[in-house]
Formats: structure tokens, sequence, C-alpha cells
């Protein structure tokens, strides 16, 4: 009996997709916000830099990996335990707020994917100086 | 076919009983909110034997080797995971799923293990842990005397 790891199941309710043999599974995700902009911070175990594709259209950020060594996870091992099973990522967020969609950056290391949004300029919380007599 | 040798079956059942919280000595107290039956089965892991050895793969985004501890006693296996999830300065928090503070789960293997050969890996996130099974525990051919 499998049972998933919680990591891979933030959203009560949802289970993997199977497409086409392939296992999909929606990575977790810490999401912040400063001044400048947010902060998404993706645990993506297995991932190397080359296999993620993000991607933002019509306000919607994408984020997909493909996870190279989920094509073994159905090898013939001898399992005495098995609490996590293997797949690619794929999440999507609808982003409502104004931001700089030619300035997101990601940065992957350690198996924890880093996306920076930067805020539209407009939107970011400007000072306003009071002059006085 | 080692269950041929092994007259009680119960060996692979008990890993299945997994001693978790034994959270003193080495490990601080897990962070105040994390006290909910799933906070007790962190990291999730993959147990497999391949009959020298027993392989565990666990899943640790983020974490650096000296942030793991393993420790091995007999057929015993304790596993101690720190995992820092930090923001920086003035930031605020929308949404936190990922799973924060000190981790500590436990397992019996069936079978004694030899300390010294344990290997472990930290790759992109994955830890993965070689046991191999003490010698003692091997199968021994026995010779047969002729009389």
């Amino acid at each position: 009996m499998i049972t998933k790891s919680l990591e891979k199941q933030p959203i009560v309710g949802e289970s993997p997709e199977r497409l086409n043999n392939d296992t999909w599974y929606a990575p977790s995700a810490d999401i912040l916000e400063n001044n400048d902009g947010y902060t998404m911070v993706f645990d993506m175990p297995g991932v190397q830099p080359g296999d993620t594709d993000i991607t933002f259209d019509d306000g919607v950020l994408t984020v997909e990996a493909k996870v190279a060594r989920a094509a073994d996870s159905d090898a013939a091992r001898n399992y005495l335990v098995r609490e996590y099973g293997i797949g690619h990522f794929r999440r999507s967020f609808t982003i409502r707020a104004p931001i700089n969609s030619d300035a997101i950056k990601g940065e992957l290391r350690n198996g924890e994917l880093t996306i920076h949004i930067p805020k539209a300029e407009a939107a970011k919380t400007k000072k306003i100086t009071v002059h006085g007599n | 076919m080692l269950d041929l040798l092994d007259p009680v079956a119960t060996p692979y059942n008990a890993l299945q009983n997994q001693i978790n919280g034994l959270l003193e000595d080495f490990l601080a107290e897990p962070a105040a909110w994390a006290t909910g039956p799933e906070f007790r089965r962190y990291p999730a892991v993959n147990i497999w034997e391949d009959g020298d050895a027993a392989h565990l793969e666990a899943e640790l985004p983020g974490v650096k080797m000296e942030d793991v501890e393993l420790l091995i006693a007999g057929n015993q296996l304790k596993l101690g995971v720190q995992r820092q999830v930090s923001a920086p300065e003035n930031t605020a928090w929308h949404r936190q799923e990922r799973l924060a503070g000190s981790f500590a789960r436990s397992f019996t293997l069936p079978w004694e293990l030899d300390a010294d050969k344990v290997e472990a890996k930290l790759k992109d996130g994955i830890l993965t842990v070689t046991l191999p099974k003490a010698e003692s525990a091997k199968p021994r051919k026995i010779k047969l005397l002729a009389s």
C-alpha cells in the first residue's frame, strides 16, 4: 500500500494525476511577499535546473518539472516501506496582483525551486514626503 | 529465499512498527505547532532491500548534510532531520506548506546492520542511505560432513 507523502499533497482531496502512464504531483509551495515582490519556494527533490518549465501566461503562473528518476520508480524492488511515490511536478497559480512578468526569475538548488516575482512599479508602496512651510 | 531460513516471519512486520517521537538527546523539541500526527512521519521514506543491503531513500529538499543525523544500533536506524524554512526580513507569509523544524523517526529492520559500512548521500534534495547487512545476519552455508 502506497501512502502519499504529505509534502506532495498540499491541497486536501487532490490525488496525483496519471496521464499517459506518468504520475504528476503538485509540489508543496511557500508563498511570501515583501515590498519588492513575491517569492515562491517549491519542494522539487531530484529535479535539475534543465528539467524545469516555468511559464506565465494570461495571469497564470505554471511551474512544471520532469523528474528523471520517475522512470524507475516502478522498478521491481523488494520494498519494506513505501511512503511516497515518485512522479513529475506541476502546479499553477493565478496571480491577480500587478506584477512585472518580464522580470520573473527562478533558482533551483538542492531540490528547492525559488521563484522571484517582482511587483509592477506602480504597485509598490511608495513613501510620500510631506513638505512643510 | 531468506524466509525459509528465518523461522519467524515477523521481522518484516516489525518494520511497520515505527517508533516515532524519540526526540530527546540529539534533537531539539519540534515547533509548538508541529504536533499533529502527520509530523511524526516526516520525512517520508522508501525502504527496500536487495539481498545484501537495505536502501533508504527520503526526499529532503533544501536540507544540508550537516542537518541530517543517522544513528545505527543493531537493527535499529534513527533518522533525524533539521529543516529550516527561513524568510528574509520584512516579508509576509501568504502560504506555508513546507514542513519546518526538527524531526526524527526510528525504524527497525529485519536484520542486523553493519554500521561501519553504511553510506549516505544527499544530492538534489534526495537522501540515499545504503545499509549493508551485518555479516552475522547473512545466511551461511553449512558444510555437511560425509560420514
